[in-house]
């Protein structure tokens, strides 16, 4: 045990992300810019998914929010005195950065190979629902990764739902359907 | 997180193990470093993220101007295709044209003015460059007019009217602006202007013409508006018998246009206009029996009988039955189109040949029909060589302070002989518009760089009843200007510039004059109107009815003198032909990585320019091809690799316009009226030196293997193999089987399928190295077959040669990890994380339609920018090829899944077949017996190539007719 842990820091430390050796860990929440917590977005106020990833349902990527659409909110919701002093001294930074005009830049959490030919709509669109790949969002403050989005882990679910309806998804395990 | 390793106990065994483990890990991991994801400030309203833009534009790399469609993602522009709204191109777009994006992420781009600082030019800011500019053309005009000069490309339309505006300004005479385009017909135009009064360049409507013969006109390459001829041509291709467009190669060499051709006339360099004579000899001849030719032209007919054939013969360089066979063809085949003369007969007697033409057209009865008349605006006609000439004069005798030069190459585009060059050098300020360097700016000592075309307003009218609009596709990439922006500031700036030049933004300039256009048309809302007309590409209104035209018996008289006798030839001398191709053009675009990588169609050479030989002319000096020859002119020496070339005379020599190579050959005489003679003769001699010659070919003869079969009207269908003993069952494909349909008859070999083929699946360009080696990485190439074999009839068979999508493809079952297999859907598709790269399946497949990575290719930014993001760039090691741009069907049957309905056919369309001017390429699903596709394949031309070998493909040829000579 203690021997496999100490290959996970090498290998993290060295090339980062040994997960795909080394049992099914993923990697932490990174640390973002700005402590974005969905737990209070998602989970307390009770925003949807798509209010924010606007193209989720209608284009291949679901996109990042833009400024403008976080400004929307926060011309109005600038402080939190109710909160911690922390939240509140976050809010106010964050807010000033939108006051900027200035994106943030947000590190990446999900992410599939480039020859791969993932599109959202289509998935959103057979029923799939977004916490099936990105896990409970609304119990995070920091979004992490909690499916591998190993090729295996898409086939899982792929071969599942061919399995319902071999004929009309027989398209569900070919291989040009994601790879691209 | 683990406590400090160092408190570990670990030996070395174990470090050494988890270190190779992670190694590999890191190796392997498909996580990448830390990504950003940076949102937008304000989200563009039309863009969605993934999901393609379209934008409609004009394609300026010819005066054809040709409408575009630009498909951006991202706020960047990937793809250039056709716009099939626009009368010109409709929906098509030529190999140039294609390349264009090219241009727009070229990495030797200026990024913003520079200005010489004694042998290299440095970055100065818009405001020193400017007002550098300013102050030199104030100072010029206080010395008087003619001291400010302009060199421009044709600019019909609002640029070209604040060109003029701006030259008042500079208190320059009209005569100051020059007006360079260095393939101008312009022959054509002073025949048209002597003959009929009218200086114009006729409207070619081949799509009504039976029998079509051009004289050295390449107009399914570069001559006056090639997609737009190309498909007129195509219109009466693809059938047998007398329906069947008839055209008629002449010249001394058989030009990728001539491939098309049922019949070449060898005529020698120089002969065309007697071959012209010859065939208005024939047929004025009254038992020709034309009817309808006018008096004062059937008046000539008993000077061309005194002519005699053997004359006619020997100016020709052709027996003379074989001009009579084709006057005979002609009087029989009407409305027929006597094309030309381009530029590989633009000899000493190019007008007379245009005149000739002319005649001939008017006394077929072609003029009015087949060869219109007032379509050519005659907004910005290219000036005369004498005009361009007459500037380098005064450049050179140090009368011109200020050169401006707009979208014009000089030094890169006009024959050495005329020593641009040193033109240039006397005169104080050389300001070019360039977005990229090129022989001029070298010179130059101010860039102040254009935005591309891609990036700019603007507005041309190719002909009348058409404005073909320009609007920006993509925010400028660097800190360019519109030239025509700092042409409208300079000038206001200028003493008593603002009466002259009253607007303020160049950009609003151009939608004012549409909006202008939509209330002169009547519409009731203009802002609207206007709106619509630039999300269309352009203002299309029916093509205006031919003009009619008075022949000036004079000029028609003048122009049937006897024709020139060859002559004589000095020991080792050659006819030089200077013939342009589709790929380098007029050498403007000539440093595009695609246009430089893609192999000629005919001589399969890539990255270098080469000389043509006949077999017996080479036999004759000792030459093999890749020998390099000294070619030695009256206008200078060069030293070119050789290639052996049956469709040339043995009397000749031919070198391909578009680099320095021809320029520096070309003579610097001009034709009585005006024109530019590049016709010449050199000494060729082996220069006793083997010379880089990368070609693509094997063997260009098909030594028997009727690998591309043809049919004639008497043999309409192509035997094809008996293959119903099968071992194993047929593969299934129970929803769709994609297929394709070429049609030879149709295909011209223009390549622009090859460069959009490239564009569209993010094609490596490999360089000249690779190309010496034979690594060329195109999926789709252009296979042409000279005859059967060496030294016998020359039978010149194109193939556009893909992956086939094999049923039972050779390449699938050889893979070792299933990298390559067969979809449901037909495909042979090729997966690339999986492929370690064996290379079984490319030896197994006997098409050679697989290209293997041996490197990893860099896409120099910013031509990274062009990438398609739906295809994947493909890492070394691993096999790629033609997958019929499965990303098209992909986005195809998703719009149709999304819309609940099936695929309509004809809605997935491939680059290659998208961009095809000939419409040679269909593509579809074979297993609807009502597309297109399947309606074709099923006809009675169809053939498979190899198919003897049983792979089953799915693209099915459709074979070339071959016209019988006596069928004339």
């Amino acid at each position: 045990m203690k021997i496999l842990a100490l290959g996970a820091t090498l290998a993290l430390g060295i090339g980062g992300g040994a997960f795909a050796l080394f049992g099914d860990r993923l990697p932490p929440a990174p640390v973002q810019p700005i402590p974005f917590s969905h737990r209070v977005h998602a989970g307390a106020l009770r925003i949807g998914c798509t209010a924010c990833h606007a193209y989720a349902e209608r284009g291949p990527v679901a996109g990042i929010p833009s400024m403008a659409r976080c400004r929307g909110c926060h011309r109005f919701v600038k402080e939190d005195p109710e909160h911690r002093p922390a939240v509140d001294a976050e809010l106010k930074r964050a807010v000033e950065r939108l006051r900027q005009d200035a994106p943030i830049e947000w590190v990446r959490v999900h992410r599939v190979p480039d020859h791969v030919g993932f599109h959202h709509a289509r998935h959103v669109g057979a029923g799939v629902a977004c916490r099936e790949c990105h896990g409970a969002v609304e119990e995070m403050d920091a979004v992490r990764q909690v499916a591998s989005l190993d090729m295996g882990w898409c086939l899982e679910c792929h071969r599942r739902e061919q399995a319902e309806r071999p004929v009309e998804r027989a398209r569900l395990t070919d291989c040009w359907t994601c790879h691209k | 997180m683990a406590s400090d390793p160092h408190d570990l106990p670990l030996n070395r065994r174990a470090f050494l193990k988890l270190a190779g483990a992670a190694g590999v890990a890191a190796g392997c991991s498909p996580r990448a470093a830390t990504q950003k994801v940076i949102p937008y400030v304000v989200p563009p309203e039309d863009i969605v993220p993934g999901t393609p833009l379209y934008y409609r534009t004009t394609c300026r790399e010819c005066p054809a101007g040709c409408g575009v469609t630009a498909r951006t993602r991202e706020g960047r522009a990937v793809k250039l295709e056709g716009n099939p709204e626009d009368p010109v191109g409709r929906g098509a777009l030529c190999a140039r044209g294609q390349a264009a994006l090219q241009a727009l992420y070229h990495p030797d781009r200026f990024i913003g003015p520079v200005r010489r600082r004694g042998a290299t030019l440095a970055a100065c800011g818009w405001e020193e460059a400017q007002e550098a500019l300013l102050a030199a053309i104030a100072a010029a005009r206080a010395r008087g007019p003619g001291r400010v000069r302009l060199l421009t490309r044709p600019e019909p339309g609002t640029a070209g009217e604040l060109q003029r505006a701006f030259m008042r300004a500079a208190g320059a005479r009209p005569a100051d602006r020059v007006v360079l385009e260095p393939l101008d017909p312009a022959p054509l135009r002073q025949a048209a202007r002597a003959l009929f009064g009218r200086a114009e360049v006729p409207a070619y409507d081949l799509a009504a013409a039976r029998s079509v013969v051009a004289f050295g006109a390449d107009f399914l390459e570069t001559w006056l508006s090639p997609v737009e001829l190309t498909r007129g041509l195509s219109t009466g291709r693809g059938r047998t018998g007398e329906a069947r467009t008839r055209l008629t190669w002449v010249g001394p060499r058989l030009a990728l246009t001539g491939v098309s051709s049922d019949r070449w006339l060898r005529a020698r360099a120089g002969g065309e206009p007697a071959v012209a004579l010859g065939l208005l000899r024939e047929v004025l001849d009254p038992r020709a029996a034309v009817a309808g030719v006018p008096a004062d032209l059937r008046a000539l007919q008993p000077r061309l009988a005194a002519v005699a054939p053997a004359e006619i013969e020997a100016a020709a360089g052709i027996p003379y039955a074989a001009i009579a066979a084709l006057a005979h063809e002609l009087t029989r085949r009407r409305p027929s189109a006597l094309l030309g003369p381009g530029p590989a007969s633009q000899g000493p007697d190019a007008t007379r040949l245009a005149a000739l033409l002319l005649l001939l057209d008017l006394a077929l009865g072609n003029v009015g029909r087949t060869v219109r008349f007032g379509a050519d605006p005659g907004l910005d006609p290219p000036s005369s060589a004498a005009e361009v000439d007459g500037l380098l004069a005064s450049l050179s005798a140090g009368e011109v302070d200020v050169l401006l030069v707009h979208h014009a190459d000089p030094l890169g585009t006009l024959p050495a002989a005329l020593r641009a060059a040193e033109a240039l050098g006397q005169v104080p300020l050389v300001a070019s518009f360039a977005t990229r360097p090129d022989a001029t700016t070298a010179r130059a000592h101010l860039v102040l760089p254009d935005h591309h075309a891609l990036e700019s307003f603007g507005d041309v009218s190719p002909r009348r009843g058409v404005v073909a609009l320009s609007q920006p596709v993509m925010t400028p990439l660097h800190g360019t200007r519109p030239a025509s922006q700092v042409l409208l500031d300079v000038g206001r700036r200028l003493p008593g510039g603002e009466a002259e030049v009253p607007w303020t933004d160049f950009g609003a300039l151009v939608r004012q004059r549409d909006l202008e256009r939509a209330q002169r048309a009547g519409a009731s809302d203009a802002a609207t109107a206007s709106r619509d007309a630039f999300q269309r590409g352009g203002r299309y209104e029916a093509a205006p009815a031919p003009a009619p035209v008075a022949l000036a018996p004079d000029a028609a008289s003048a122009a049937v003198a006897l024709p020139r006798a060859a002559a004589a030839r000095a020991a080792g001398e050659l006819d030089l032909v200077l013939f342009p191709t589709v790929l380098r053009g007029d050498g403007r675009s000539a440093d595009l990585p695609w246009l430089r990588e893609i192999p000629d169609a005919l001589s399969t050479v890539s990255w270098t320019a080469w000389a043509e030989l006949s077999p017996a002319t080479a036999a004759r000096l000792g030459v093999a091809a890749g020998d390099l020859l000294a070619l030695d002119g009256a206008a200078g020496r060069v030293e070119l690799p050789a290639y052996v070339y049956p469709g040339l005379r043995d009397d000749a020599v031919a070198v391909p316009l578009g680099g320095a190579e021809a320029l520096a050959l070309a003579p610097a005489a001009r034709d009585p009226s005006g024109g530019r003679v590049l016709a010449s003769r050199v000494r060729v001699a082996r220069a006793g030196r083997r010379g880089r010659l990368p070609v693509l070919e094997g063997s260009p003869y098909q030594h028997g293997q009727e690998i591309v079969p043809a049919v004639t009207a008497a043999a309409p269908s192509v035997p094809r193999p008996d293959l119903s003993a099968r071992m194993y069952p047929e593969p299934r494909h129970p929803e769709h089987r994609w297929a394709l349909a070429i049609d030879l008859d149709r295909c011209t070999g223009c390549e622009a399928c090859v460069v959009a083929c490239f564009a569209e699946n993010n094609v490596p360009v490999m360089g000249p190295e690779a190309a010496d080696q034979g690594r060329y990485m195109g999926w789709l190439r252009i296979e042409r077959y000279l005859g059967e074999e060496p030294g016998g009839e020359l039978d010149v068979r194109l193939l556009p040669m893909m992956c086939q999508q094999c049923s039972s493809a050779p390449c699938e079952p050889v893979c070792p990890v299933y990298a390559t297999y067969h979809t449901a859907e037909g495909l042979s598709a090729q997966v690339y994380n999986r492929c370690v790269g064996t290379r079984y399946c490319s030896n197994n497949c006997p098409y050679k339609v697989r290209t293997f990575n041996w490197r990893d290719v860099r896409f120099e930014r910013p031509l990274d920018m062009q990438l398609n993001p739906d295809v994947t760039v493909r890492a070394r090691g691993v096999m790629e090829k033609c997958t019929f741009c499965v990303q098209r069907i992909r986005y195809g049957e998703g719009q149709a899944r999304a819309e609940g309905r099936p695929v309509v056919d004809g809605e997935i369309v491939p680059a290659c077949a998208q961009t095809c001017a000939a419409e040679a390429i269909v593509f579809g699903d074979a297993n609807d017996p009502a597309s297109r596709v399947a309606r074709l394949a099923t006809g009675p031309r169809g053939f498979r190539a190899l198919e003897e070998l049983g792979t089953g493909p799915a693209v099915t040829y459709l074979a070339r007719v071959r016209a019988p000579e006596d069928e004339s």
